[in-house]
């Protein structure tokens, strides 16, 4: 169970006494007296100097106060002065109150320093393992970890991690500044896959209003948000050859300019990338910049497949299997070994996230306390391109107005090059957008 | 001996524990003093919020803002302009909402509440959804998570992947939808509340729909139904019914597709959420003209039609427009 977060208090007076047991209450703390002269400070989440018309003798006690404790030290007087305000806030105090208009202020703070503690609380701390999410004992992931460890502390090193889709890749590098120095910055992932070619400069360096069309307001890029911390740029084999060289410059420069700028901006950001892609074949190819993927390059780490993990698929699968059961209420099946011959017999080519979902649907589709090896193996989902909200209604030529009109999306709203993905005219794709469906299926 | 108990305390316990017209009714007993405050309209505004009155909300909200700006309580300033947007946005008024937003984002980055700036991110990812520039939304929502996640906050984590997982699924992106409703699932799980868990299952069932493993995801929509009634949430309720309307019609069932989908019209309808509504008659409309009924599929396109023209989500209504014509 964990403990309650503690309040301590220094109460030099009686003015407002009834308030502090009622805050401590309200905000599911425990109130714990503090004699500042005699005691050391207790482990707590903020300490409470209440010194309503014995503002002077108050403003004696902070410094000794916040040389002794971590927490934040709030002042809490009886007057909107001026000078004692200036006075407890230059000897060491974080903030300070004036009773009575200042109440709710202070209730709100005292709230959010106890959900910030809560919530670091349930954050997994500094020496937790944190490669815990990534789970597997076989040689082949152990011997991928126990490299990524050794650079774990170097918190400025960039990283490429490699390995097929669904390996793990996005956990790996959240791992890695999660265990690193960065941990108290933003872990930023983006993937440089999803996101529109003719957008990726804004989104990753920011632009200043009116740059462009519809740059109604300044926005800072994702550099700027992972200032301090780290920056997952997944699928980096998809980034255009335009933006490579800036993404060049803004590791070497550590500078990042926003799109319609005059100046650049300082970052302290950490880089990692991952592709599922051979680079270097992008390299040979044209299609990445040699120079990029060298600095990119500086460390390799690479995910092992499923399908060479060995042993991990059924240790994967019994915690799935587990997760699943108490999600939805249902007996913990016995994984016999007619399952343990069907995990082993597939190939798993979506990796970890095609067996979570594999076991999951077999679960609830098998008879209670079982998991019937038969449902494992053809849950892999077929890849239909529209949604539930969008389900076309079954007409063929709706059918083929909503992929078109997906894919004209997905290349944001540049028809020519959606023409180009689908393998047919620009004015035929206009006329499946306009009319009914074109009338006749076939492709052209 | 001098006390200062607060007033407010019945009323903000109510609302902790989610008794939202408990809170209605002691916030309107309190004096006339009490009444009078930037923490009772700030107070009122989040109540009336929750009970749907989103224009009484907003002006609460507008209330209490210019009573904390008059003494110069930046922090409340801010917190009461994201619930005055939140209920612009309630009331389909994107424009007002989106400004007032900015400036709560603005006011949070200033007083480095990384909180606040995460819900705020988060709330203009879901304006800019409703007006279909999902690229700009889910931008939002990847500023947000990055600020919910460094401060260990899961349930908020979990918001930003529900919404990305939407507009992923609106975009045709089944793989990004599901990876997305993943997380948000696991993110929920790990936030321990139940109404978030029947959202990111329902939101689940909906994404492996739309990858094709309607079956999966048919059982992960029912169990967010038995969680969503467990926990007497109508507006999630409503949601709920309707994607099951989508699914049953999907899956050959017309007479059960129209029952829940009527279903889900009256739950939305009787808490006045436009929104939710406009999308039910929206869906209703689609199962409608797949079986024939075109001057029925005409009505619910043109009642959705209505309802997204004046929530502003103008791409939303003309493709309702563009759909009844088919109809």
């Amino acid at each position: 169970m964990t403990a309650r977060p503690v309040l301590a208090l220094v109460r030099l007076s009686d003015s407002f006494a009834a308030v502090w047991e009622d805050m401590a209450s309200e905000a599911g703390a425990d109130l714990v007296p503090l004699e500042p002269e005699t005691e050391t400070p207790p482990p707590s989440v903020a300490v409470l100097i209440a010194a309503g018309g014995e503002e002077q003798r108050g403003i004696d006690f902070v410094t000794g106060l916040a040389e002794r404790c971590d927490a934040p030290i709030y002042f809490v007087g009886a007057e909107s002065s001026h000078r004692f305000a200036v006075e407890a806030v230059r000897r060491g105090a974080a903030d300070y109150f004036a009773l009575p208009e200042d109440a709710d202020l202070l209730r709100r703070t005292l709230a959010a320093r106890i959900e910030a503690g809560r919530a670091r609380a349930a954050a997994p701390l500094p020496g937790d393992d944190p490669f815990a999410e990534l789970l597997g004992e076989s040689p082949a992931l152990r011997e991928a970890l126990d490299r990524a460890s050794r650079v774990m502390r170097h918190g400025d090193v960039t990283v490429l991690i490699g390995g097929e889709t669904g390996t793990g890749k996005e956990l790996l590098a959240r791992a890695l500044h999660r265990g690193g120095p960065r941990r108290d910055g933003s872990f930023v992932p983006v993937n440089c896959a999803a996101i529109p070619a003719q957008l990726l400069e804004s989104e990753l360096f920011g632009h200043e209003k009116g740059a462009f069309t519809d740059a109604h307001r300044t926005k800072p890029g994702l550099f700027e948000e992972a200032d301090g911390g780290t920056l997952f740029l997944d699928e980096i084999g998809h980034l255009p050859l335009e933006l490579q060289g800036k993404l060049l410059r803004a590791l070497d420069e550590r500078r990042v300019r926003r799109v319609g700028a005059n100046q650049d901006r300082a970052v302290d950001v950490r880089i990692i990338a991952a592709t599922h892609v051979d680079l270097h074949e992008a390299v040979a190819a044209g299609e990445f910049r040699e120079d990029l993927y060298y600095r990119l390059n500086v460390v390799h780490l690479v995910l092992p497949p499923l399908r060479e993990r060995g042993e991990d698929v059924m240790v994967l699968a019994r915690i799935f299997a587990t997760a699943t059961a108490a999600r939805y209420g249902i007996p913990e099946p016995r994984l016999g070994t007619e399952v343990r011959d069907a995990l082993r017999a597939h190939a798993w080519p979506g990796n970890v996230r095609e067996l979570r979902h594999a076991v999951e649907r077999a679960l609830l589709l098998s008879p209670p306390g079982a998991l019937d090896a038969r449902e494992l193996v053809p849950a892999r989902p077929r890849a239909v391109p529209e949604s539930v909200e969008t389900a076309p209604a079954g007409r063929l030529a709706d059918v083929i107005r909503a992929a078109a009109e997906a894919v004209v999306r997905r290349h944001g709203g540049n028809k020519s090059a959606a023409a180009r993905t689908l393998g047919i005219s620009r004015a035929r794709l206009q006329r499946i957008l306009e009319q009914d469906g074109g009338d006749d299926a076939d492709a052209e | 001996m001098q006390t200062l108990s607060d007033p407010l305390r019945g009323a903000r316990d109510a609302v902790r524990s989610g008794r939202f017209q408990d809170a209605a009714v002691t916030l309107a007993e309190l004096p006339p003093e009490v009444r009078k405050s930037a923490e009772w309209y700030l107070l009122s505004a989040m109540v009336s919020w929750r009970l749907g009155s989103f224009a009484a909300s907003q002006r609460e909200a507008l209330a209490a803002r210019d009573r904390y700006r008059a003494r110069g309580d930046a922090d409340g300033e801010m917190r009461a302009t994201n619930v005055a947007a939140a209920g612009a946005f309630g009331r389909g008024d994107l424009a007002d909402a989106e400004e007032g937003f900015h400036r709560a984002l603005q006011l949070a980055r200033e007083l480095g509440d990384p909180l606040m700036a995460a819900r705020c991110s988060n709330n203009l990812g879901n304006i800019a959804l409703y007006l279909a520039q999902h690229d700009t939304a889910l931008s939002f929502y990847r500023i947000a998570r990055a600020g919910f996640e460094r401060l260990g906050f899961a349930y908020g984590v979990s918001e930003t992947w529900i919404n990305a997982a939407i507009a992923w699924r609106d975009l045709a992106r089944s793989h990004d939808a599901l990876s997305a409703a993943d997380q948000a699932l696991d993110a929920a799980e790990r936030a321990q509340a139940p109404r978030l868990v029947a959202e990111a299952l329902a939101n689940r069932g909906a994404a492996l729909a739309a990858a094709g493993d309607r079956t999966l995801g048919q059982v992960q929509v029912e169990r967010a139904l038995g969680i969503v009634r467990h926990e007497s949430d109508r507006f999630a309720e409503a949601d709920v019914l309707r994607m099951l309307a989508v699914m049953a019609h999907a899956g050959g069932d017309p007479d059960g597709a129209i029952r829940l989908a009527r279903e889900a019209l009256d739950v939305a309808a009787a808490l006045g959420h436009p929104w939710t509504t406009a999308e039910i008659q929206r869906d209703l409309g689609r199962i409608y003209r797949a079986l024939g009924h075109e001057r029925d599929a005409a009505g619910a396109f043109t009642a959705a039609e209505t309802a997204f023209r004046e929530l502003g989500s103008l791409p939303r209504a003309d493709a309702m427009r563009q759909e009844r014509d088919r109809a």
